[in-house]
């Protein structure tokens, strides 16, 4: 199972590559990420608008992987081979010959949670962009904060910059854990 | 009351909370993984302004972006100065600042618009 993970992350990091890793994510990598992307779109001629788009949703796509990392079992970071490897998600960006950009995401979720998360992206993924907006703004003025310090707003925010549906799977992996592949295209 | 003056980062926007003149500016960007660290005492700050504030409060917001868990910060911020409104010892003016051809700022700047009720001024930069 643990090199089936790693195997979806290189069937997934391939294309057109505009960044990929895998690993744990902190808050520097996050920076280096993003400032790369900002300039390797804006050498490739992307105008301003597009860039800002697709900059809001990696931000919110990286920092989403950032809050919600778990620890996976011992022996699965072990066979990742990575030194001092604590924690695990991927994360690819590429650029398709349409023009589309497509950034997926794994992590690792607790089984208990796996509801939660596949109601939330069945609800996103139905709804207009005019009942996103609603949607938006009434969690914006709930003063609620999860535990993980995100505002529950993420995912609401990339369906409405992106436009399109989410792609997403959760593949069984132990007892305790799933594992959970987020896509989100910006056209 | 001291005024606070932050330089801005490549995550965190540049404030100038200047309580003598009543004008309050957050500019850049706004993408910290923990946003209530950051907008914390700039909260705090408001909510002792209100006790002193008169005349006109000015407001500007230029925010370049921001992410979904500076958007709660930013919303207490401006219920705080909705608070200073409410008191009717001021008058609060938001400007609120985006891009000429920046469609999801200024749809970021309605969200918030209809959410509260103090003045939002929608401001175009051209480029």
């Amino acid at each position: 199972m643990e090199a089936n993970i790693h195997s979806l992350y290189q069937k997934v990091s391939k294309g057109n590559l505009v960044i990929s890793h895998e690993g744990a994510i902190d808050s520097d990598l996050i920076s280096t990420f993003l400032a790369k992307v900002e300039d390797s779109l804006l050498q490739d001629g992307e105008n301003a608008k597009r860039v800002r788009k697709i900059y809001n949703i990696l931000v919110e796509a990286l920092q989403n992987l950032y809050h919600h990392q778990e620890i996976p079992p011992k022996a699965f970071l072990d066979s990742m081979q990575i030194p001092g490897l604590g924690q695990y998600v991927f994360f690819v960006m590429t650029k398709e010959n349409s023009g589309n950009y497509r950034v997926t995401c794994g992590n690792f979720v607790l089984k208990s949670k796996v509801k939660v998360l596949r109601d939330r992206m069945e609800q996103l993924n139905s709804l207009s962009q005019e009942e996103l907006k609603e949607l938006y703004k009434i969690i914006l003025n709930n003063d609620e904060f999860s535990e993980k310090g995100g505002g529950g707003l993420g995912f609401i925010d990339m369906a409405r910059k992106s436009g399109n549906k989410f792609g997403y799977e959760f593949i069984n992996f132990d007892d305790k854990f799933n594992f959970f592949i987020f896509e989100v295209l910006v056209s | 009351m001291d005024s606070i003056n932050i330089e801005g980062t490549p995550k965190t926007p540049t404030i100038s909370f200047d309580a003598k003149s009543g004008n309050i500016e957050i500019k850049g960007r706004s993408i910290p993984e923990n946003s209530i660290e950051f907008y914390k005492p700039l909260v705090d700050w408001l909510d002792k302004f209100s006790d002193v504030a008169q005349g006109t409060v000015n407001v500007n917001i230029q925010l370049e972006y921001f992410n979904t868990s500076s958007s709660k910060c930013i919303l207490d911020v401006f219920k705080k100065l909705e608070n200073i409104q409410n008191k009717n010892k001021a008058e609060v003016v938001i400007n609120w600042y985006y891009e000429e051809d920046d469609e999801d700022m200024l749809e970021a700047g309605e969200d918030y618009q209809s959410i509260l009720k103090i003045p939002f001024k929608m401001v175009e930069i051209a480029d």
